[in-house]
């Protein structure tokens, strides 16, 4: 029905001419954003509906105590749903590390939190199909627990600031939800999150319909084909620094895969991207050092570089 | 007694856009109050704040880990008054 609609756009609508570049263009666009943004609002909907049951104080509850691989896949999976913005790092860090948290379980939640999250899924979903989104959560995931444990192995409590450790906090009273709260809730954030990220996405969308209606299918291949075994470390660094959203970059990835990226090495750079940021890093600083940070950072580098060659190995 | 709102956070664009919102929630309502923007990750996590932006009015964190609309914050200013 979708494709229908995009046709009927593309020929009727603007009148544009079957197999012609442009064409191809406006069709691929129209398609591409209408399944793209109702995928979404559905998707961060209902992660929305889970997300009101799970907040960091509660999160911070349930893995105080677990031992360690216990501690570390509770906290990875329950990174998922809960949101982070680069800024609130920090005070999650203290939050958890004052109350227990081991560092290792801390870090597995830190960094399962933004590298899985639900815009990245819903888009992986609409544009690769579930196998891929399935290998993008799951991939996700092993990697926030077997970093939490290394860096729980590490025993680098030393290289937390002070400070950290002296601070008392005091528990926050929550407010009971009700449904119709919680329904309110997700229909906001549904609303509110499409509406931001629509513009990446359409900009994305844009940018890989270009790709796609102009570029020769094999222009890539050479450069980022899975033959190329430099092409996912250095996919990795580049996407580190790129500080954007999943919505903008998914698109792209989804035409630079059809002129012949590797999806494995597509997914290291998706991951590199939303997993890792600069902003973040630095931020970090405020509660632990430098060398924590360099392994940290370290560690996911190597990660999603394996999981970019083991991704090519299968998939190719 | 004065109004005291806080917004913490520490000064990623989110937070400045809930600074902005306050402001401009604080204008519109009509209401004489002090807004205040924590930036100290101390201070923020000492209040019990696990995600930025928040808002406390008077002391009470309200809002956590979104940017509260304009709308919903002169329903949380009516709400205190």
């Amino acid at each position: 029905m979708l494709q229908e609609f995009a046709d009927w756009v593309t020929y009727t609508l603007l009148g544009l001419v079957e197999g012609t570049p442009l064409a191809s263009t406006v069709n691929f666009f129209v398609y591409d954003s209408i399944k793209v943004t109702v995928m979404l609002a559905v998707i961060v909907f209902l992660v929305a509906i889970v997300r009101t049951f799970i907040t960091p104080q509660k999160v911070k509850k349930w893995v105080a105590g677990r031992t360690e691989g216990v501690g570390n896949v509770v906290a990875a999976v329950l990174g998922i749903p809960t949101p982070f913005c680069s800024c609130s790092a920090v005070p999650l860090f203290i939050g958890f590390v004052e109350s227990g948290v081991p560092l290792g379980i801390t870090f597995s939640f830190l960094i399962a939190s933004p590298l899985i999250n639900e815009v990245a899924a819903a888009m992986l979903l609409a544009m690769f199909g579930w196998q891929i989104a399935a290998i993008y959560i799951i991939s996700g995931l092993v990697i926030a627990i077997i970093a939490g444990i290394i860096i729980g192995r590490l025993h680098l409590e030393k290289e937390v600031e002070g400070f950290v450790y002296k601070i008392k906090l005091h528990d926050l009273a929550e407010k009971a939800m009700t449904w119709k709260d919680r329904l309110a809730f997700a229909i906001n954030e549904s609303r509110g999150i499409t509406l931001k990220v629509l513009p990446y996405i359409l900009l994305g969308i844009g940018i890989g319909a270009v790709i796609h209606g102009y570029a020769p299918a094999d222009f890539l291949v050479n450069i980022a084909g899975e033959d190329n075994p430099l092409a996912v470390p250095i996919a990795v660094l580049i996407g580190i620094p790129l500080y954007s959203n999943a919505a903008g970059i998914i698109p792209i990835l989804e035409v630079l895969t059809s002129k012949g990226m590797a999806m494995g090495t597509a997914l290291a750079f998706m991951m590199a991207v939303i997993g890792l940021s600069l902003p973040e890093m630095i931020i970090l600083r405020k509660v632990i050092s430098i060398k924590l940070i360099v392994i940290f950072a370290g560690i996911l580098f190597v990660s999603f570089t394996l999981t970019g060659y083991l991704f090519n190995a299968i998939l190719g | 007694m004065m109004m005291k709102i806080q917004v913490f956070g520490m000064g990623c664009r989110n937070c400045h856009q809930l600074e902005a919102n306050v402001k401009q929630a604080v204008a519109k309502s009509g209401i004489t109050a002090e807004v205040e923007m924590v930036t100290d990750p101390v201070k923020i996590a000492d209040a019990g704040i696990m995600m930025t932006p928040a808002l406390a009015i008077n002391g009470d964190v309200v809002t956590m880990g979104r940017v509260t609309s304009v709308q919903e914050i002169l329903e949380l200013l009516a709400e205190v008054r």
